[in-house]
């Protein structure tokens, strides 16, 4: 079963049995495929706010890319899942602070940057509110330490 | 929640590592649960019961705030 360290915001890949550790690296490893798929996608979209490729955007490339980042995410989910059902109710709690706190990131983060924009004249976009969601879960990962694991 | 897990795990000499093995839990679950940072769920508890051979009262003190 899985151990958790670095205050909260890791998994100690170690601890965990062959078992987990394939469910788990093979899902961690689909879900960064379909994040670099997702990456070309936005670029027939726009990314950055740069001029996105319009022209190409309904082409069979990205057609086929778009379906990779639907199927490697449900089957890495698939396989998070399965990973989830073996661990402690510790672990499990982790997991629902870490996403409850990614939640509150977006929120609170994200209204903050939009709220300021006219101001700096900075227009957030979809990777800041990512960015956001990722200082949540940070957030939650060290309050979860404090709260649950701290000495 | 109060609890008397530590001393019905030494009563047992039992190590974290061993009582987090028997109840099919991570060490860090159990030290978090001797600390009373962590309310078990109620089938731990009763894996927990089970080990230790101690009652529910014997086990958690329940403090009314």
């Amino acid at each position: 079963m899985a151990k958790i360290t670095h205050y909260g915001q890791w998994l100690d890949i170690s601890s965990l049995n062959p078992v987990d550790k394939k469910n788990y690296l093979t899902s961690v490893t689909l879900f960064l495929f379909g994040a670099v798929a997702w990456g070309i996608h936005l670029s027939s979209v726009g990314i950055f706010y740069d001029t996105p490729d319009i022209e190409n955007a309904k082409s069979s490339f990205y057609t086929v890319v778009r379906v990779v980042v639907i199927i490697s995410w449900i089957v890495s989910s698939l396989y998070y899942m399965k990973f989830l059902k073996t661990q402690d109710e510790l672990i499990i709690r982790w997991n629902e602070f870490i996403g409850s706190w990614g939640a509150i990131g977006f929120l609170s983060f994200g209204m903050l940057m939009s709220l300021l924009s006219p101001y700096l004249e900075f227009k957030p976009g979809f990777y800041e509110l990512f960015l956001a969601f990722a200082i949540g879960c940070s957030i939650g990962g060290l309050r979860f330490h404090n709260k649950y694991l701290a000495e | 929640m109060k609890n008397n897990l530590k001393q019905f795990r030494n009563d047992l000499n039992l190590s974290q590592e061993e009582l987090a093995s028997k109840t099919g839990v991570t060490r860090q679950t159990i030290n978090s649960i001797e600390k009373g940072k962590f309310d078990p769920s109620l089938s731990l508890v009763f894996k927990l019961l089970k080990v230790l051979e101690c009652s529910l009262n014997e086990l958690f003190v329940y403090e009314h705030h």
